[in-house]
């Protein structure tokens, strides 16, 4: 399976809590007690994951579906990169197929 | 009754014997010591306490007491005992004010989970809260002191104590710490200020400690609104600077001064939220005590909305 079509979600394990300020975000883990500062679009794909699984291909064309004044949307390797941190930092985690 | 409406002499015999009680913000605190010098320092310095009856019951019993043998009278030491256990290595006796006002910080640090707690110092204008959070070093105390001579009422000069259901900041005035030359800075600024005794060698230098004002200490009930967020950063000679931060840096910033953040867990975030919500957060770089002064008063100034709110006119 190539990356772009591995599915990631937020364990239901997992209850996150949410603070936003303008375009600022922060996600309290509650499982790791780790708070975590967010941007716009990382707290977008983060929120998508936890309302459902999703692959990398399909958050790109979701951020460009929410986004579609953002003259650079994030490309599929961003979005991987965001996935690999997300899953490090315990927020995210592979989904079955 | 206050501590300071017992004679010295009594105040003395009352500590080396049985100790006493005082509420000291939300805390009941039971102190015995048997070193003469700190039992006058003592006296002074919580003064304007209530003191309680030596029945009810104290959610911190702090002994400081001489060593037996040698040591009593040859360079000698104190412990500070809380309850039986002896947290810390002994001090010269000299040294027992300071012991004891590091000692009960420790106390509430290490114990106190009904509340969150931050490493900050805190006033009060017109029932809204200026918390200035920074690491020691920062000059928080020094601002702190000057603020309080100037108009604006002790909550406390080393914890934000925050209250998890409403989100006030509960007073805990007890004696500002001052180091090395802020003391001298104070007295010079604020001549009517009553200080302890300086004392030349300690751990962190010369320290001396300021009498909280008695309105202070007898407004010990009356919790303030969180408005302010500010962080100092003091540099010799630097010149001043107050710029406003984002409530998600002053979030982040605040979580990492305080001393129970992680351990609270979801209500912790929660809390912390909740404050940021309220307050303006604001970086403060500043070299010169007066010119900060004028700044963080603008603050209130700049936001009268508030006092109106607060006394209703």
């Amino acid at each position: 399976m190539s990356d772009g079509a591995r599915r990631w979600a937020v364990p239901a394990a997992i209850p996150l809590q949410w603070r936003r300020w303008a375009d600022d975000f922060l996600v309290f883990n509650t499982a790791s007690g780790e708070t975590h500062y967010l941007d716009l679009i990382a707290a977008a794909v983060l929120r998508h994951l936890e309302s459902r699984p999703a692959s990398c291909d399909e958050i790109v064309s979701e951020l460009r579906r929410a986004f579609p004044d953002n003259l650079e949307p994030p490309g599929l390797g961003e979005i991987a990169a965001l996935l690999q941190r997300f899953d490090a930092l315990g927020l995210v985690a592979p989904a079955a197929p | 009754m206050i501590f300071g409406g017992l004679s010295p002499e009594e105040a003395g015999r009352r500590l080396a014997q049985g100790g006493v009680r005082l509420k000291v913000g939300p805390f009941a605190v039971s102190v015995q010591g048997d070193c003469g010098v700190f039992g006058r320092t003592f006296h002074f310095l919580y003064g304007d306490f209530p003191l309680l009856d030596a029945a009810e019951p104290a959610e911190f019993r702090i002994g400081l007491r001489r060593p037996l043998g040698l040591r009593r009278w040859l360079r000698p030491q104190v412990f500070f005992y809380l309850d039986d256990t002896q947290p810390f290595e002994p001090f010269p006796a000299s040294l027992a004010m300071p012991l004891f006002e590091w000692g009960f910080n420790w106390c509430i640090y290490e114990h106190v989970h009904e509340f969150m707690l931050m490493h900050a110092s805190v006033v009060e204008r017109n029932g809204r809260a200026l918390i200035m959070a920074a690491p020691p070093g920062s000059g928080k105390s020094t601002l702190c002191a000057a603020l309080v001579h100037s108009g604006w009422r002790l909550l406390s000069d080393e914890f934000a104590i925050i209250d998890k259901g409403d989100g006030r900041l509960l007073p805990i005035p007890r004696p500002i710490g001052l180091k090395e030359e802020s003391i001298e800075l104070i007295r010079a600024l604020a001549p009517a200020a009553r200080f302890g005794p300086v004392f030349a060698d300690t751990r962190k230098g010369k320290v001396a400690h300021l009498r909280p004002p008695a309105d202070a200490v007898a407004r010990v009930a009356d919790p303030a609104i969180p408005a302010w967020l500010v962080f100092p950063a003091y540099a010799a000679g630097a010149g001043n600077r107050l710029v406003p931060v984002s409530k998600a840096q002053a979030f982040i910033r605040a979580s990492e001064n305080c001393f129970n953040y992680k351990p609270l867990g979801a209500a912790g975030f929660e809390s912390l939220a909740a404050l940021i919500d309220r307050c303006d957060g604001f970086e403060l770089d500043f070299g010169d005590l007066e010119a900060a002064l004028a700044a963080l008063d603008g603050l209130a100034a700049a936001r009268p909305e508030l006092a109106r709110a607060a006394t209703g006119r």
